[in-house]
């Protein structure tokens, strides 16, 4: 009895050391953008948050750094050619996306090993209507999974009595929007870029959601899909320790993975950046372009890469001047659709739901597009 | 005991699966350890996300591949 009381206030400690630590993290940040305000107003906020998505997120001092070693090594002449300018970017590019992979998806995975799939079903199932929709995105952007697993996810869903609604929003949420890919998207684009994209996802996700339950198309899955019980268990409870491990786990098996999407998106992103004429890409891809989006689109949805080997891509067409929205489709298509996940999907709906759901989130994909376009001079 | 990993699909969960054995085999246990790859029968279970091991008929770990060792440590703390 004693040794229970004990430990309940042990527990209970930990709680409120856990809530001091959030508090003081809120507080230094609150401080910091307070101090900038009193310093320069709204100037000093804007000031800060571009020396956090420039400097600590962007690493321009990286790419300084990277430009003095390339003039001391090869002399001034050699980093104003072609050459030079390309391996500028891509030593750059390489070990800031590397750097920033690996800093994410640890935190990240961290996060993640709160929200196993089977969790997930359980807070799903509480929710209701719109509600469930936009949880069903906002949990997307959490629950770790690969295409390996998304069969028994759908199965998982169904039945539990998840409508397919809320089952589709899930699955286009995650590929799509993600913490990582925020954090990158700082760092390029700067904080309202960033935001604007992971918004317009989440919107995406529930609106497609909710078209696939309301037409009645959600209801073409496989017929084993709903066939068969489903038992509830609990996951045990990780340890502070193992979710660590956990972590670093799923970081290195992620940087294994992708560190070639990233060097052959750097590679693309480095030639377009230095080769390539900028009236060649203004030409195609141009702002003033109505078909830049659709060839964006058309481009970026058969393409299959990881969101980490998109940016150096998109990063350096947006250099090149092209709109914000062309980047933004090409990047959701990239990443939301892709072969491997359509196939793995095929074998769980029949095929009148997976090409509605092709369809819907093409077409998403190409509305985000041309919206961004129009208002795209907002942003930058 | 008996041991039984679930899924047997991608790279990770054959890994899974062969540390499984090779843990039963260095903590002594007799039984073959079994797996389980059919993904209607992962769900019936109550099983989203493989690599998964079960101990006696109970989840001990889902979504997560595990080393020998870890699995030697799930054997201890269940045995």
């Amino acid at each position: 009895m004693e040794k229970e009381l004990i430990e309940e206030k042990s527990q209970k400690s930990k709680k409120l050391k856990k809530r001091w630590i959030f508090l003081m993290v809120v507080a230094v940040i609150a401080l910091a953008v307070g101090i900038a305000a009193i310093v320069d107003g709204v100037n000093g906020i804007e000031a800060l948050g571009s020396f956090v998505s420039d400097q600590i997120l962007g690493m321009k001092w990286l790419n300084a750094l990277v430009g003095l070693a390339l003039a001391a090594l090869f002399g001034e002449e050699f980093l104003a050619t072609h050459w030079g300018g390309a391996l500028q970017f891509f030593l750059y590019d390489t070990i800031k996306i590397i750097v920033l992979l690996c800093t994410l998806i640890f935190v990240i995975s961290y996060i993640q090993s709160y929200f196993p799939p089977e969790r997930t079903k359980k807070i799903l199932g509480k929710y209701k209507g719109i509600g469930a929709n936009i949880m069903g995105a906002l949990l997307g952007t959490v629950t770790p999974f690969c295409s390996c697993s998304s069969i028994p996810l759908f199965m998982g869903f169904t039945r539990a009595g998840i409508s397919s609604g809320v089952t589709f929003s899930f699955l286009i949420s995650s590929p799509l929007v993600d913490l990582g890919a925020f954090i990158l998207l700082v760092s390029v684009f700067g904080f309202p870029i960033a935001i604007t994209y992971v918004v317009v996802g989440l919107v995406l996700a529930v609106i497609g959601g909710t078209i696939i339950e309301k037409t009645g198309v959600g209801k073409h899955v496989q017929d084993f899909i709903l066939e068969g019980s489903m038992a509830d268990v609990d996951a045990e409870e990780m340890t502070k320790r193992e979710r660590l491990c956990y972590a670093k786990d799923q970081m290195l098996a992620t940087l294994k993975k992708v560190w070639v999407y990233i060097l052959i998106g750097v590679g693309i992103g480095a030639t377009i950046h230095n080769f390539i004429p900028t009236e060649w890409v203004q030409a195609v891809l141009g702002e003033d372009k109505w078909y830049s989006v659709l060839i964006a689109s058309g481009v970026g949805v058969p393409m299959y890469a990881d969101i980490f080997g998109t940016i150096p891509v998109a990063e350096a067409l947006f250099f090149k001047g092209v709109g914000v929205g062309t980047i933004l489709s090409f990047m959701m298509g990239v990443t939301a659709l892709s072969l491997p996940s359509m196939i793995m999907l095929s074998k769980a709906v029949k095929p009148k739901l997976l090409f509605s759901f092709i369809a819907i989130v093409v077409a998403g994909i190409i509305i985000i597009g041309y919206v961004f376009n129009a208002v795209g001079f907002l942003f930058i | 005991m008996k041991i039984v990993t679930l899924g047997y699909c991608c790279k990770k969960s054959k890994a899974n699966h062969e540390n499984a054995v090779i843990a039963a085999k260095n903590k002594g246990i007799q039984e073959e350890v079994k797996n389980i790859a059919d993904t209607s029968e992962i769900v019936k279970l109550g099983v989203m996300s493989t690599p998964a091991i079960m101990i006696d008929g109970k989840i001990v770990s889902s979504g997560r591949m595990l080393s020998v060792e870890q699995v030697e440590k799930l054997i201890e703390k269940y045995i």
